[in-house]
């Protein structure tokens, strides 16, 4: 009996079918969150829906800090998010409202500085800057 | 053979295929060795398991409802990408690589007709911004696609049509062979 569990143990006695079908990946794999980590364990990305269900992805740090997102806010328009290494917002592409209008903003120290996207009823574009002091350029357009 | 021997032939092969049955019933009920499916059988039980990687040619996120709301895999063209929406669909992100190898990002309703897009395009690979209403282009941002020193370019487009050249010059040609 030792002898036989030995050789059971040790002798690949696997069908050819349940070989391929190991040594080929899945299909589909569905899950309603996946988790990648680092070879320390650290998490680097997680794939999943937030707390509104909507979905999205967040990029992690060495820090632990979320750097890019991408993803749906609550009110289902979409966004892709920079972040700085404080977790604060420095680029912004998304769309924004009922109408979907798409927007680029880019932020310094948690303050809008650039905006650039299509705006109003007619969604025409438009580009404004704004200064340290936070005054207000309108290059073209309305914003 | 002597009927003692027979007997002692016979225990020892019960004994062999005994054996072999154990080991068997071992490596069934021990945990499947391929990451994906390793993977998934801890998950069912455990909730959490980190695998070494996974294998897949197409992975969904699933909603509370356990519709998709993300899904990672291979395009229509044969190019990798990934996919998210909302329950009802009708926003979107997408991002990957076109079936010509230009890089893309959307953010867009769900029927693809307002968006903001970020890719490459042209002979040189340009890198471009795309604000489309509507399905109408209103505004471009990006380095020039056809100049060799591919200078910055910002345009817009009114209401009507007309184009306004802010920065730079823009080739809305959709063979991008532009005349100046």
């Amino acid at each position: 009996m030792v002898l036989g569990h030995w050789l059971g143990s040790h002798l690949e006695w696997t069908a050819p079918g349940a070989t391929a079908q190991a040594a080929s990946p899945a299909t589909v794999v569905s899950t309603h969150t996946l988790e990648m980590v680092g070879a320390d364990g650290r998490r680097q990305i997680v794939i999943g829906t937030g707390t509104e269900g909507s979905p999205g992805i967040w990029v992690y740090d060495r820090n632990g800090k979320v750097r890019l997102s991408l993803g749906l806010y609550g009110d289902n328009n979409a966004s892709l998010v920079l972040n700085d290494e404080n977790e604060q917002a420095v680029q912004i592409f998304r769309t924004v409202g009922t109408q979907s209008a798409p927007v680029l903003v880019m932020k310094a120290q948690g303050r809008d500085r650039i905006v650039m996207g299509l705006n109003g009823p007619g969604q025409d574009p438009f580009l404004v800057l704004y200064g340290a002091d936070g005054t207000k350029q309108s290059v073209f357009g309305r914003y | 053979m002597r009927p003692g021997g027979k007997t002692a032939a016979g225990v020892l092969v019960a004994g062999i295929v005994l054996g072999l049955v154990l080991a068997k019933r071992h490596e069934i009920a021990a945990p499947v060795r391929t990451p994906v499916t390793a993977s998934v059988a801890t998950a069912a039980t455990s909730g959490h398991k980190a695998s070494t990687w996974l294998k897949v040619r197409q992975l969904r996120i699933l909603g509370p409802d356990d519709r998709a709301r993300v899904t990672l895999g291979e395009s229509g063209e044969r190019s990798p990408g990934i996919w998210l929406t909302n329950a009802r669909e009708t926003a979107t992100v997408q991002l990957g690589v076109h079936g010509n190898g230009f890089p893309y990002l959307l953010v867009s309703d769900g029927a693809i007709r307002n968006f903001g897009l970020g890719r490459v395009d042209g002979v040189q690979a340009s890198p471009i911004l795309v604000f489309r209403s509507d399905d109408v282009v209103r505004m471009v941002f990006g380095l020039d696609m056809v100049e060799p020193n591919r200078s910055p370019f910002l345009v817009w487009y009114a209401a009507d049509g007309a184009k306004h050249d802010v920065i730079g010059h823009y080739c809305d040609r959709p063979d991008r062979v532009c005349v100046r």
